[in-house]
């Protein structure tokens, strides 16, 4: 096992995730609380203010019509109606600052405030209070002070804090029970994904994630990831089954090639034997070239840079050059090619590379279908698709060796014996790939048919 | 005549050299792309034949366009271990006449050197095409051998014509693909030569004188005499 980057706690995205969470939470708690208190508290004590004006107003007016004795019957009445007893603030003063009646026993200097609201602390019968206080010199020079001990408010706000502050943890303990929980199925299933891949990095290609029944995000990158693991695998079982075979292929040439030079280099080798074994050297260093050519035309194919060259063509009119190019060929073997339009679609392609396409399918066709056999070339369309059919009645293949036949080097057994070295349809099928074409080939009973579908330049209207 | 090689590999450029002395062009052989675009520059040649990949900063296209931008129209033929197609479409548009991709057999290289060095000496567009008692009649698409008509078909009297045109040359089947098949790839059959002996048994059947002859390994010439083998 390769060593692993090591799992630290500030690098992991679920702590980042979280702290972001709880930051967010915690933010609009705050601005709720804020919200909800400035209109509970806030309110109840802009609502006292207003109070105290008014009873101070009521008060004053009172004193101005009835004199100093009926504004202490009144401020009395209303220290002893047994309403608002905890809370109200009563206090009548004359100029000289002795006390006429009120329900405070000490209190602070009101000298020049008048008409403001106070808030000082004060002895309410001889207890502490804080209170809202509103001074008011009277036209007699008496000083009337009507206020409100805030405890009770104060209460309020402090429940309210207390209970924002419990909302807000309340909230922050959800959040990371949450995260907590998000975290542990997530490590659950990175996990999983983490197992498998590390297998599969130590060589065990076969290895797949385990999705189960679950159709949730993570069920689907594990299903690209298990894809992706299909096509590595496929990948590596081609690449082993062609170095295999090139080795072979590679091997078989340069022994003969090394064969005819040292026969070339015999001591007393006769010119023509020399010229001769040259000769045959060239032609097997020429069939080398051949091979790698038709292994770069697949890895350019695969690779897909060729598509800047598409341009659209006429299938048919392509068909037809390569036909004619190799009816006299199948003639000479004793085959017949006959090419049929049923129609004449427009494909996008790579004009060389569609006739190597085709070109290769006939080239298998003189090759293996045998002597007499009928090829048949068809144009035509389905649906949205060009199709290129290439059918012949010869010897055909084996089922088996038909799922085989677009591998690399795949050759059936049959066919060993002959020249040649399996790219041919492994060429075609990189091809048609690139196209963004489907490539089948099926039993023609007898003979061979390859069904090539490949996408119309511009989609037809349906008539 | 006189050709200017701009190719890198030693080996190379002294086969090169050799073979086309051996057929009559003497070859001045430079080795980098530095001096390669004074040479070509400096002087009249009657062909250049480019590699892509050149040390020392400039390459064969370089050259080539620096050359087509002078308004110096000298056949240049590329050379290049670059087999991708589009690599070949770039050359030829960057002016190149022709391309050819390593490894390549020397004969090719000479056959398309030779058809090169013709295509920019031939006057204007003859009406008509005549090799021994052959005559092709290029408005009317029309063959004939001395009086008797050759019945040919339209792809056929274009082969005929290729081969007429390059007549005492020899044309590489790979040649004859791209001008009259306008294929650029290597059929694993031997079409080429199936295609061509049917257009003989058209032309050279019953008559005392062949005029499609093959070379052997290399392709097929045209001619009157029956030197075919020189």
């Amino acid at each position: 096992m390769k060593p692993t980057r090591k799992f630290k706690l500030r690098h992991s995205v679920l702590l980042r995730l979280l702290l972001g969470y709880a930051l967010c939470v915690a933010v609009s708690i705050g601005f709720a609380a804020f919200v909800f208190y400035a209109n509970t508290a806030g309110l109840l004590s802009r609502d006292v203010d207003k109070q105290l004006v008014v009873q101070s107003r009521r008060l004053a007016e009172i004193g101005e019509a009835s004199g100093r004795d009926g504004l202490v019957r009144e401020i009395h009445a209303l220290l002893t109606d047994d309403k608002d007893v905890e809370i109200e603030v009563y206090l009548l003063l004359d100029a000289n600052g002795r006390k006429l009646i009120g329900n405070l026993t000490a209190w602070p200097q009101f000298a020049g405030a008048n008409s403001t609201i106070l808030e000082r602390s004060v002895q309410r019968v001889g207890k502490a209070s804080r209170s809202r206080l509103l001074p008011r010199r009277l036209s007699n020079g008496d000083l009337l002070v009507v206020g409100r001990d805030m405890h009770d408010l104060r209460e309020l706000g402090g429940v309210i804090r207390d209970a924002v502050a419990a909302g807000v943890i309340g909230a922050l303990l959800l959040a990371m029970f949450g995260a907590a929980l998000f975290r542990w199925q997530l490590r659950r299933t990175l996990s999983a994904i983490h197992r498998a891949t590390m297998e599969v990095g130590a060589g065990n290609l076969r290895r797949r994630i385990d999705i189960g029944d679950s159709h949730d995000e993570f069920a689907l990158i594990s299903q690209d990831i298990n894809r992706m693991l299909d096509d590595i695998e496929r990948l590596m079982d081609v690449a082993r089954a062609v170095s295999n075979s090139i080795a072979h292929d590679l091997r078989t040439p340069l022994s003969r090639i090394r064969s005819s030079l040292d026969n070339a280099l015999q001591r007393d080798a006769p010119l023509d034997v020399m010229r001769e074994s040259a000769r045959r050297a060239m032609a097997d260093i020429d069939g080398l070239t051949t091979l790698f050519d038709k292994l770069l035309a697949i890895t350019e194919a695969e690779s897909g840079v060729r598509r800047q060259s598409f341009v659209p063509l006429a299938l048919a009119q392509l068909a037809g050059d390569i036909a004619d190019l190799y009816e006299s060929a199948m003639e000479a073997s004793g085959q017949s090619l006959e090419l049929v339009v049923e129609s004449s679609p427009i494909v996008l392609g790579d004009r060389d590379l569609i006739a190597n396409m085709l070109g290769n399918l006939l080239d298998n066709a003189i090759k293996y279908a045998g002597s007499g056999a009928r090829v048949v070339v068809r144009i035509g369309a389905d649906g949205d698709h060009a199709r290129l059919t290439v059918e012949d009645d010869g010897v055909g293949m084996a089922q088996g060796d038909i799922e085989q036949a677009a591998r690399r080097f795949f050759r059936g057994d049959e066919s060993r014996s002959q020249p040649g070295n399996g790219l041919g349809l492994a060429i075609v099928a990189a091809l048609v790939a690139l196209h963004d074409g489907v490539l089948r080939i099926e039993d023609a009973a007898p003979g061979l048919r390859v069904l090539i579908d490949l996408p119309l330049s511009v989609r037809r209207q349906p008539a | 005549m006189e050709g200017l090689l701009i190719e890198d590999d030693r080996a190379t450029a002294r086969n090169i050299r050799d073979a086309l002395g051996r057929a009559g062009v003497r070859m001045t052989v430079c080795l980098d792309g530095k001096s390669g675009l004074e040479m070509a520059t400096d002087k009249v040649w009657d062909v250049i034949i480019l590699d892509r990949m050149l040390p020392g900063g400039v390459d064969g296209l370089d050259i080539l366009k620096a050359l087509r931008a002078q308004g110096d129209s000298t056949p240049v033929l590329l050379l290049s271990a670059l087999a991708a197609l589009d690599q070949r479409v770039m050359g030829l548009r960057a002016g190149g006449d022709d391309y050819l991709v390593k490894p390549f057999a020397l004969d090719e290289l000479l056959a398309r050197v030779d058809a090169l060095v013709r295509r920019t000496a031939r006057s204007a567009e003859a009406e008509q095409l005549t090799v021994g008692d052959l005559r092709l009649d290029l408005r009317a698409r029309k063959a004939h051998r001395g009086q008797q008509p050759v019945l040919l078909q339209p792809r056929e009297f274009r082969l005929l014509e290729y081969l007429v045109r390059n007549q005492g040359k020899v044309v590489t089947r790979a040649m004859l693909l791209e001008a009259v098949w306008d294929c650029r790839f290597d059929p694993q059959t031997n079409v080429v030569d199936a295609r061509i002996s049917k257009l003989r048994d058209k032309v050279d059947k019953g008559f005392a004188v062949a005029l499609i002859h093959t070379v052997r390994g290399i392709g097929f010439m045209v001619q009157a005499g029956d030197e075919a083998n020189a």
